[in-house]
């Protein structure tokens, strides 16, 4: 590998995850998280951890009307 | 080449004794000058300012001191016989001192009058034939104020020349000073001569052999078109200046990285070329001063040359890392440095390597020109000119220090093939790179920003959109229309008509049902419904539960909507009764039937469900090139905002109706419904997959449809349609997109479909249906192969960028990223791919996500995106990156031509280019005819191997090209058809014979089966050996390519037969090209040629004596001409006509223009490389043999003629040759490098060729051209230049002739089939005929 090419799974305060490459300021709303590797390596890594798709902001508000008893 | 070697030359100081030969690079200025060029090698000019006491005759004498010094200024060239220049150095006083008294000026108009007077010094160039090398002009503007300007000829002197020549003026004016003549430079040659013999020539050569094999782009900055070369030589020069404080913290980075200034530019250069290429494996030049011994820094000569530089940067180099790989690769150039001249000529050798250019762009460094501090105190020196550029290469990059300290930086360049406003840019970014080298010399090559913020905000901005948007989702802005509007018609579909309310309590009693099976919130509900109104309730249902809608189309392949059901993981299915059969049985889905519910139970009100701007709207399937199909997710707030800005920017009202053509499969289709409908609208939706055009026009009228949108695929049928029948309705609007839309197509559908307004939209699913548009209005031009897909839609933006990330400049291609709020939220159940293809968004202060689309593109000026082609539809064939889109979009300017698209393929190992091509209506496409067509309009790698035609092209669900379901080309074999008589039978055996065939048959095609001119010969000289009483010519053979033909026409043995004329186009309504052959040339060399001039071209061709006759002795160049006049004269009396002469050929077409006088309305003459014979055999050149030499080459011939079979042949020849005559052949045969040939008599041996040679050089040597003004255009090509040949200027002979033009990147054999010598030919023809016509 190049010893150059090294990136960084990251997430956004949305819980999104993405690939960063290491070495370059990570773009703002981003954070790194320890993961990194190749490229290939952390979308791997992704495959593997990022459960919910939903935006973490829309599952919480989602989430609390299922355990708000009631009509919804 | 090492100059440094001291040859002392007899003479050189005194004046007029001795004469030195020419270097390579000034045989090539010489050339250059015979054909009336003066821009590749300007005149070389140093003109100065001098302010301050300084008497008129003090400069006078500082001047003629300086040329006693430089033999330079006063080096007359001398022509001898059969055109070999030599030069010889003249008296002092042949240096030509004028004056020009400006004082009496009023000083404001002075500076004017200055420059008046230096254009009017150097507006003639430099006349070699009558002049010295040089001359000066000494202007006086007051008592203490005056300029001076020394004007010479490139032959003589070069930038660095005229530093040198700066430094000894000003010394000279300053007082006494040693002005001995120094040695002049001239025997520079002969050390270069002696160079080329040695084994030091062959290690560079191979050097350069080993590189030039591997593959590197030859770098440059983006090109205006991708053809149509330097047609002008016309320059265009942007100057800036990198200033003294950038200069300083460059100075420190110098310092500390141990780099020197020129290096950090020259790398900084390369930079920019591999930023702007999108390569960093490269290859340009470096012009260096040649000089290499402190002696040569004083002489005054052409010691300049280009160093290739071959560079493997990346993006992840340092800057200073770059630097230093530039520095080493550069010595390792220089000393291996050959001439530029030779190494061309070396590596044109091998036509495969045969490409446009080299060296496409050329950095050059150059000192102060004169220091003005160490200038003489009571006077100052400045520059009154700016240096000129040499103009071999495209482009030229010279940055020249200052004496204030600056840099001054000149982009010099071709102005054919660059926009002027991309050189500033360009210019710009230079500076950018060295501030932010300067800064950290350890950036990486990657992390250096070209684009400001500014600028990137500006390009990147989305559409102009004032409007606010709401956050009500689209259901509730449709739903809002039921209460405004509630009788007002929505949908019209067949004989059914819907109007809002109804559409709204539809739709709301099947959400109640929807929500009563467990859809709500992130819950995927499958639409199997076929597109209907119905389906669109179904739709809305879905919203109104606060589920996510997937849409099914019933009539795709099962395999796909099963797997669509099971990845998206669909809790419920919407469908009909009859489509049951079309679900898997083991789903765990509710499925509800719409023909089968009694919603009547259900409220007509809506439920009260709140959305969320992030909630799950839909998910759309998309066809990925490879796999399954992947569900894109799209949440409500992006969706209602995108389609809220859509309606303002397509100026949607409650008055649009609609007419939908775009699939449900696409979200495109859902777009074209909601905005309608959204903003009170109604749609005309199609009941069938697919209307005719004729059916679709027929709803616009009957429905009174003010939009349309169509995709791209199908607008091109419709505006055939409509431009046969003439049947289109006025439309405010048609959108359209999908596929590249070509400037023909869209020319079509201007002219044919009447509109206001045309949008052609354009976006992956990934970002919300159509994130971008071009709207425009009908008419409206565009440069590059597809229309533009214009900018950004709502709250988006969109970004050209590099592989590392970076916003490309403007016009150069980069990968389209769309960021902002209107992309989707990823792949359904795929988060790997999602992170992959959804990335950070490092320009945004918001943050978020850009979508990377796999488009490649550029930003024009204005920030509006244009469509290049796809990332993974650039392919690399046997080294040319080649962009398909190219040649798609030549395919498509033939006429006849509907849709096509072109792929590399690689079905048995071998990878080539295939094209598919659909005819348009009503035309046919014969393949062979279109590959020659567009032969002559793509450089020859690019010209598809097989062109299949097809009656449409494979389209997949989502109206999207498939193109895997292209099917592989066929080889075409025709079957060897036996012979029917005994002529045929002897003719074919002969073929078979000849040509090592034995699969042919009678109707085979000569030239399809490898024959050639040779070949030809061979096989008329054994029909003559079987059948004496034939007397088929080579004519013949070319005009009756088959057995059957051959043998069809001898048999019918009129006066066709024996004819020396081939018959290269018969019809066109165009006047006759006859062309004019060169020596051993058949003809067919024209065929490309005059199949890029197009059907209405008639041209003939001769066939050279030399291949129509037995070897024949004393013919002259009158004879020859007059059996062609005689045709002429039959064939195109009193008719206007052009000729066309290549190499000899052009002294044939000259002479017979001559002969023919007025008797054919001649236009012009094209010769193409037309050389003066060699000068071995010119007359009164007297031949030099060295002692014993003459006894030695005597005793070689007798001895050769002992062996040779052609002795009868040769005893002929050479008993004709007078004495001098004689002495001039062992001249000949003493300088050729191989032994005597042979190996005749064949015709194709060389021994014959070599006869046939000798025998040419003799029969022109008797000619004598005389002065005949006809029209003539002149071509050369680039390598004939290079080597110095004895190109004619044919304005010695007419006053109707032109300066010659160059054709870049060939030789003096493959010119003719240039396709950049095509194109200028053409248009030639063209002005000529428009020229007839304004008579």
């Amino acid at each position: 590998m190049d010893i150059d090419d090294v990136w960084q799974v990251v997430r956004d305060r949305e819980g999104r995850y993405s690939v960063w490459r290491q070495g370059r300021p990570v773009p703002i709303t981003w954070f790194a998280t320890p993961f990194t590797g190749s490229r290939d390596e952390c979308l791997a890594h992704i495959e593997t951890v990022w459960r919910d798709p939903r935006p973490s902001g829309w599952a919480r508000v989602m989430d609390n009307r299922d355990q708000t008893p009631g009509p919804r | 080449m090492p100059t440094n070697v001291v040859v002392r030359l007899p003479d050189a100081t005194s004046a007029g004794a001795g004469s030195f030969p020419l270097t390579l690079a000034q045989k090539r200025i010489w050339a250059l000058g015979q054909i009336g060029n003066h821009s590749v090698f300007p005149t070389q000019v140093l003109a100065l300012r001098l302010r301050g006491n300084l008497g008129l005759e003090t400069l006078f004498s500082a001047l003629r001191r300086l040329a006693h010094r430089h033999p330079a200024l006063r080096t007359r060239f001398l022509r001898s016989a059969g055109g070999r220049v030599e030069c010889t150095i003249d008296a002092t006083d042949a240096f030509r001192i004028s004056t020009n008294d400006l004082s009496k000026i009023v000083t404001d108009a002075r500076d004017a009058a200055l420059s008046g007077a230096l254009s009017a010094f150097l507006a003639s160039p430099i006349d070699l034939d009558n002049d010295v090398s040089a001359r000066a002009l000494v202007v006086r503007l007051g008592a203490a104020d005056h300029a001076v300007a020394i004007s010479l000829h490139p032959i003589v002197c070069d930038p660095a020349s005229l530093r040198t020549l700066a430094r000894d003026l000003s010394t000279a004016l300053a007082g006494p000073w040693s002005d001995a003549p120094l040695e002049s430079g001239l025997g520079r040659a002969i050390v270069e001569q002696r160079w080329v013999r040695s084994p030091a020539h062959d290690d560079a050569l191979s050097y350069w052999q080993a590189t030039f094999t591997e593959e590197r782009s030859c770098a440059s900055l983006p090109i205006r078109g991708t053809l149509g070369g330097n047609a002008t030589g016309l320059r265009q020069q942007y100057r800036f200046a990198i200033g003294s404080d950038l200069r300083q913290r460059l100075a420190k980075l110098a310092k500390a990285s141990g780099l020197s200034e020129s290096l950090i530019l020259l790398t900084a250069f390369n930079v920019l070329l591999a930023r702007y290429g999108g390569q960093f494996t490269l290859r340009s030049g470096v012009v260096c001063d040649g000089r290499t011994g402190p002696h040569d820094m004083n002489v005054i000569g052409r010691f300049e040359d280009v160093v290739p530089l071959r560079l493997d940067l990346s993006p992840a180099m340092t800057f200073v890392a770059a630097a230093q790989h530039v520095r080493d690769r550069f010595g390792e150039g220089l000393s291996h440095h050959l001439p530029l001249e030779l190494l061309t000529q070396e590596l044109w050798r091998d036509d495969r390597d045969m490409r446009d250019t080299y060296i496409a762009s050329l950095f050059e460094h150059r000192d102060v020109l004169i220091d003005t501090r160490s200038a003489t105190p009571g006077f100052t020196i400045t520059p009154a000119l700016p240096l000129a550029a040499r103009g071999d290469a495209d482009l030229a990059f010279i940055t020249e220090i200052s004496a204030a300290g600056h840099v001054d930086a000149t982009i010099d360049a071709s102005d054919a093939l660059f926009d002027g406003a991309l050189l500033a840019q360009a210019g710009k970014h230079f500076v950018r790179i060295l501030e932010s080298v300067a800064a950290d010399g350890d950036i990486r090559l990657r992390d250096i920003a070209l684009l400001s913020a500014e600028e990137l905000d500006r390009l990147s901005a989305p559409y102009e959109d004032d409007g606010a948007d709401d956050d009500r989702p689209v259901h509730e802005w449709i739903a809002e229309h039921a209460v405004l509007t509630p009788n007002k018609t929505a949908i019209i579909y067949a004989n059914e008509r819907w109007t809002h309310a109804e559409l709204d309590q539809r739709a709301n009693q099947l959400a109640h049902r929807l929500i009563g099976v467990g859809t709500g919130p992130e819950v995927c509900v499958a639409v199997l419904v076929k597109r209907s109104p119905e389906a669109i309730a179904a739709i809305l249902a879905v919203l109104k539960a606060g589920g996510a809608y997937i849409p099914v189309e019933p009539d795709q392949p099962p395999a796909r909507n099963h797997h669509i059901f099971r990845d998206a993981g669909v809790k419920v299915i919407v469908t009909h009764s009859w489509l049951r059969e079309r679900i898997p049985a083991d789903i765990d889905a509710t499925i509800l039937e719409l023909d089968q519910l009694d919603l009547s139970s259900e409220p007509v009100t809506p439920p009260t469900v709140p959305t969320h701007h992030n909630q799950l709207a839909y998910v759309m399937y998309t066809s990925g090139s490879t796999g399954l199909p992947k569900g894109v997710a799209v949440e409500h707030g992006p969706l209602t905002h995108h389609c809220q800005s859509t309606a303002r920017i397509y100026e949607m009202s409650e008055a649009s109706r609609e007419l939908p053509f775009l699939p449900f499969s696409s979200d495109g289709g859902h777009e074209r419904w909601m905005v309608p409908l959204m903003v009170g609208g109604s749609i005309v939706l199609p009941d069938q997959a697919l209307w005719t055009p004729a059916e679709t026009l027929a709803a616009m009228r009957t429905h009174g449809a003010n939009n349309a949108s169509i995709p791209t695929t199908y607008m091109q049928q419709l505006a055939e349609w409509a431009d046969i029948t003439g049947e289109a309705p006025p439309l405010r609007l048609y959108s359209f997109g999908g596929e590249g839309l070509a400037q023909t197509t869209f020319d079509l559908l201007t002219r044919a479909l009447p509109a206001e307004r045309l949008i052609n939209g354009y976006g992956p699913t990934e970002t919300i249906m159509t994130p971008m548009v071009w709207k425009v209005r009908p008419g409206t031009r565009f440069q590059g192969t597809y229309a533009p897909i214009g900018r950004a839609v709502g709250r988006r933006r969109v970004y050209v960028l590099d592989p590392d990330l970076n916003p490309c400049p403007i016009g150069v291609t980069g990968e389209l990223y769309l960021g902002g709020e209107g992309v989707a939220r990823g792949y359904v159940g795929r988060p790997g791919i999602t992170a992959d293809r959804f990335v950070p968004d490092p320009f945004s202060a918001e943050g978020g996500l850009l979508y990377r689309s796999g488009d490649l593109t550029r930003w024009r000026d204005d920030g509006t995106v244009e469509f290049v082609g796809r990332v993974d539809h650039q392919v690399k064939l046997r080294g040319y990156r080649i962009e398909l889109g190219e040649i798609e979009a030549a395919l498509v300017e033939q006429p006849g031509v509907g849709e096509c698209v072109a792929l590399l393929r690689n079905d048995d190992g071998q990878p080539s280019l295939v094209a598919y091509v659909v005819p348009e209506v009503g035309s046919t496409i014969d393949p062979d005819e279109l590959r020659r067509a567009v032969g002559s309009k793509l450089p020859d790698y690019m010209v598809p191997s097989a062109i299949v035609p097809l009656e449409r092209l494979p389209i997949n669900p989502n109206s999207k090209l498939d193109r895997a379901a292209l099917p592989a080309p066929v080889k075409r074999m025709t079957s060897a058809l036996a012979p029917a008589t005994s002529l045929e039978t002897e003719i074919l055996a002969i073929w078979r014979d000849v040509l090592g065939l034995t699969t042919i048959g009678v109707t085979h095609d000569f030239f399809d089966i490898g024959g050639h001119s040779l070949a030809a010969i061979k096989i008329l000289t054994k029909l003559r050996r079987q059948r004496p009483d034939l007397s088929a010519t080579i004519a013949d053979l070319f005009n009756n390519p088959t057995v059957r033909s051959l043998a069809a026409c001898i048999e019918k043995g009129n006066e066709a037969i024996g004819s020396q004329v081939i018959t290269l186009r018969a019809s066109g309504n165009k006047p006759m090209l006859y062309c004019f052959p060169g020596l051993l040339v058949s003809t067919r060399e024209y065929v490309k040629l005059v199949d890029s001039l197009g059907p209405e071209q008639p041209a003939t061709g001769f066939i050279c004596y030399s291949l129509s006759e037995e070897l024949k002795l004393n013919a002259t160049v009158e004879e020859i001409t007059g059996r062609y006049v005689e045709y002429i004269r039959k064939q195109s009396r009193d008719r206007p006509c052009f000729f066309l002469g290549w190499s000899w050929g052009g002294l044939l077409a000259y002479e017979a223009a001559r002969m023919l006088g007025s008797d054919v309305d001649l236009r012009f003459i094209g010769m193409i490389d037309v050389c003066e014979i060699g000068s071995e055999f010119a007359l009164g050149a007297v031949p030099q043999f060295a002692p014993g030499e003459r006894n030695l080459l005597q005793s070689q011939v007798t001895d050769w003629l002992a062996r040779t079979q052609m002795r009868s042949d040769w005893d002929r020849l050479l008993q004709s040759m007078d004495a001098l005559t004689y002495e001039q052949f062992l001249r000949f045969i003493g300088n050729e490098k191989e032994a005597l040939p042979t190996d005749g008599p064949d015709v194709s041996s060389r021994e014959h060729t070599f006869w046939i040679l000798i025998d040419n050089a003799l029969i022109f040597r008797r000619y004598r051209m005389q002065p005949h003004d006809c029209p003539i255009h002149s071509w050369t090509a680039e390598d004939s230049l290079h080597r110095g040949l004895n190109l004619i200027d044919w304005r010695q002979y007419s006053r109707r002739a032109n300066p010659a033009e160059i054709i870049a990147g060939t030789t003096h054999l493959h010119v003719i089939g240039s396709s950049a010598f095509h194109g200028r030919f053409a248009r030639r023809i063209e002005d000529s005929i428009s020229g007839l016509k304004h008579n």
